[in-house]
């Protein structure tokens, strides 16, 4: 800017973007001084949680009913919907109508809260385990895992007697069970005392609760899968599909922590059936398993099988080194089921 | 005359325009190089959006991060492994910055702004590569700046990144504002800025391994010398980078030029360092051969050395190995150090080494065998191949719009700075 006329402008200019600058600080100030009665009358507050529609964990439980009262409404119309078509083309006598109206009415999302003075574990006799993955399929139907994307809570690996508590040379994709001279060891959440997969969660998005069941918040998680890396049992998954499962299969008895279908890419695992146990239930695992390998109970209560097991057996856990304390304990009954004989071998 | 503030940052603004004003012009070929850059990061995006993280973004059922090639064992696979170079690329303008501020060396003081550009960019990488890899960014966004739990790494790596991202972008664009107005930058500022930017510049890098290496689940991770090792082959593959681009500003303008020297001086902190990662990475070696008790760890080295379920990683880091080795011994050749050409042959052979030793070789040592001593499986999938492309083009194409920007302000200016 050498000759006169453009420095003439250019200071026009500041001087405007002057006064502009001079007019919105005033305007602030006007908003913040005057009329603040007024403005609070006509005015609410609203956090970015209530436009958004996601809840904050830390508000409370009061949060988690509302939320698991939504998706019950929401999954209910959408079992009312396929039972509304199954019956058209079935007939509104037919077995498989009645069937799925019954199982849509009895459709319900829970939000029991963590009863106080408990503290769940699980036991399993690895000399009775014989890794027919029974288990696996019971919780895959219990816990509305989608069916086809071979994803599943609980992993059974195959292991030499020799070597089951580090898991040397372990493998899972074994087609039959059980050999002779190999345990199976099935392996799900562990539900540590002190879990790393909830201290490295960026977001507070999976915390131990006081009946000691490590859950997940799905509507909060936001899939950065830190907590896969830092489990040191492998039993977390993450959901990479979108879940596509007919309402009609899922499972009607759920939790909003627990086995609610779950969105695409969160974190995912083993709740100990949390919407049985915390009814005083046992985990499907439990009930499903041929041989009664499993025992499930409150830590706390001296009458409980799980206090039973660990006084007369006495019970190890995996990878003690890791620092966790799990709550999953292994533990030789004594009392091996027999296993298969060398001709059975397919 | 002292002007008000809100010139001043009238100013400020006029120089950020600036900027982007006077790195998007350039001749024909600068423009094609934009125009093939942006066609990269086109695709790579709409693959992003529209593909991998559809049931996110459109809420359509199909795509999904099930189309990459992580899976439940492998949880982290090529996005992380680009956080955990770039990362480090990012770290290393700390060294330029020293010696161009603290150390006055004037010949260095020129190409701080370019380091400085070359921090901003890598860290955008950096970002991009987490946020591609989540399975929800949209609320990553919202939960992330809460830092609710501080006892996660990765609240902290998200502070550290973000705080030295910002540093370096400041002093980039008061720099260019400057030097536009034929000022020198004040000393009050560069004291500042070195003071609060130098202990991020290793924070950055340090927080970023103490993610990897903070779990117990994963042996091959779980060791001290990880930041260490980190923060060696990062001052290689940094400097290495930027001599790089140096030269190439060289070529391609004729009133940008640099001694010889700090050419040499460059290449003497990456031999160091190239020499300081071999010699972490040969420690590993040996822990993973004589002495470790711990049976995971020592199948996961076993692995990532001698092959296991994935031959690339073993390639990789073979190749790391082999090519660092070459660079270090070739630039401590006499011979080599007589041009600037072959300066930046070596330069290019140790970015390629660095970026095969902290791309996969990095992370994927601790996947491989999963906790329980399974074998797992990861394959790079074309889609997080092409992803990655459309970040690097994006990030790229501003990086060559904050050097075209620098580069022309020194022109304008007219003196040597």
């Amino acid at each position: 800017m050498s000759n006169g006329n453009g420095k003439k402008i250019d200071e026009g200019r500041r001087t405007t973007l002057k006064l502009l600058a001079l007019a919105a600080l005033l305007s602030t100030v006007d908003f913040a001084v005057f009329d603040k009665s007024e403005f609070k009358k006509m005015l609410r507050k609203v956090g970015l949680d209530e436009i958004l529609g996601v809840a904050d964990a830390r508000q409370g439980l009061g949060d988690f009913e509302r939320r698991a009262l939504e998706k019950e409404k929401m999954l209910k119309s959408l079992c009312d919907q396929a039972a509304e078509q199954l019956c058209s083309e079935k007939g509104e006598t037919s077995s498989e109508c009645l069937l799925a109206r019954k199982k849509c009415s009895k459709l319900v999302v829970k939000s029991t809260p963590a009863r106080e003075g408990k503290r769940f574990a699980m036991a399993l006799d690895v000399d009775k385990c014989i890794g027919c993955r029974r288990c696996e399929y019971a919780c895959v139907m219990e816990n509305n895992t989608v069916r086809d994307a071979g994803m599943d809570w609980i992993r059974i690996y195959e292991v030499d007697r020799e070597a089951v508590e580090q898991l040397e040379g372990a493998r899972d994709d074994y087609l039959v069970a059980p050999k002779p001279g190999k345990v199976y060891v099935p392996v799900a959440c562990m539900h540590c005392e002190d879990p790393p997969c909830t201290m490295v969660c960026p977001v507070v998005a999976t915390w131990k609760e006081k009946d000691g069941i490590v859950v997940i918040d799905y509507d909060k998680c936001i899939g950065c899968k830190y907590c896969v890396v830092a489990c040191p049992y492998g039993a977390r998954r993450f959901n990479l599909f979108k879940p596509r499962l007919n309402p009609l299969d899922l499972n009607p008895n759920m939790h909003i922590l627990g086995n609610v279908p779950r969105p695409v890419h969160v974190v995912e695992k083993c709740t100990w059936c949390i919407q049985r146990t915390r009814d005083g239930g046992v985990p499907a695992c439990v009930e499903a398993c041929p041989v009664g390998a499993r025992v499930f109970g409150d830590l706390k209560d001296p009458e409980s099988p799980i206090r039973k097991v660990i006084e007369e057996y006495g019970v190890f856990v995996l990878k003690p080194e890791a620092g966790t304390n799990p709550r999953f304990f292994y533990f030789f009954g004594g009392a091996r089921t027999p296993p298969k004989s060398e001709g059975d071998e397919k | 005359m002292s002007k008000g503030i809100g010139e001043k940052v009238l100013e400020a603004v006029d120089s950020l325009i600036y900027i982007f004003r006077v790195g998007l012009k350039g001749s024909k070929a600068y423009k094609l190089l934009l125009a093939g850059l942006g066609i990269m990061a086109v695709y790579g995006i709409y693959l992003w959006i529209f593909v991998q993280h559809a049931p996110i973004f459109l809420g359509s059922d199909n795509g999904g991060l099930y189309m990459t090639g992580v899976n439940e064992d492998v949880p982290w696979g090529l996005y992380i492994s680009f956080f955990t170079f770039w990362v480090g690329v990012a770290a290393s303008a700390v060294i330029f910055s020293f010696a161009g501020y603290v150390f006055g060396d004037k010949e260095f003081k020129r190409i701080v702004p370019l380091a400085e550009a070359q921090a901003v960019v890598a860290l955008i990488i950096t970002v991009w590569g987490i946020v591609a890899n989540l399975g929800h960014p949209e609320r990553g966004l919202i939960y992330m700046p809460r830092f609710e739990n501080l006892r996660s790494m990765l609240d902290w790596d998200f502070t550290v990144i973000f705080t030295y991202m910002g540093l370096n972008a400041i002093a980039f664009v008061y720099t260019i504002h400057k030097y536009r107005r034929g000022e020198e930058v004040p000393w009050k500022f560069l004291v500042i800025f070195m003071i609060v930017s130098t202990p991020f510049a290793i924070g950055i890098h340090t927080v970023t391994a103490w993610i990897f290496h903070a779990l117990t689940a994963r042996p091959a991770l779980n060791t001290a010398l990880l930041a260490p090792r980190f923060i060696a082959t990062a001052f290689a593959s940094g400097p290495a980078l930027l001599l790089i681009i140096v030269y190439l500003a060289e070529k391609y303008t004729d009133w940008f030029k640099v001694d010889l020297k700090l050419y040499r001086t460059t290449l003497n902190v990456i031999v160091v360092a190239l020499a300081t990662g071999l010699f972490f990475t040969l420690a590993e070696i040996h822990e993973a051969f004589w002495y470790t008790t711990e049976p995971l760890k020592r199948s996961q080295l076993l692995a990532t050395f001698l092959g296991g379920p994935s031959l690339l990683l073993t390639f990789m880091i073979w190749l790391w190995i082999g090519l660092g080795t070459a660079a270090a011994l070739l630039g401590m050749a006499p011979p080599m150090r007589k041009s600037k050409k072959k300066i930046v042959y070596i330069a290019l052979l140790t970015f390629i080494a660095v970026f095969s030793e902290k791309t996969l070789s990095t992370i994927l040592p601790g996947f491989i065998i999963n906790p329980i001593h399974v074998p797992a499986e990861y394959h790079i999938t074309p889609i997080e191949v092409f992803v990655g492309i459309g970040i690097h083009a994006t990030v790229f194409i501003l990086y060559a719009i904050l050097i075209k920007s620098y580069l022309i302000t020194l022109r304008a200016k007219g003196v040597n700075v």
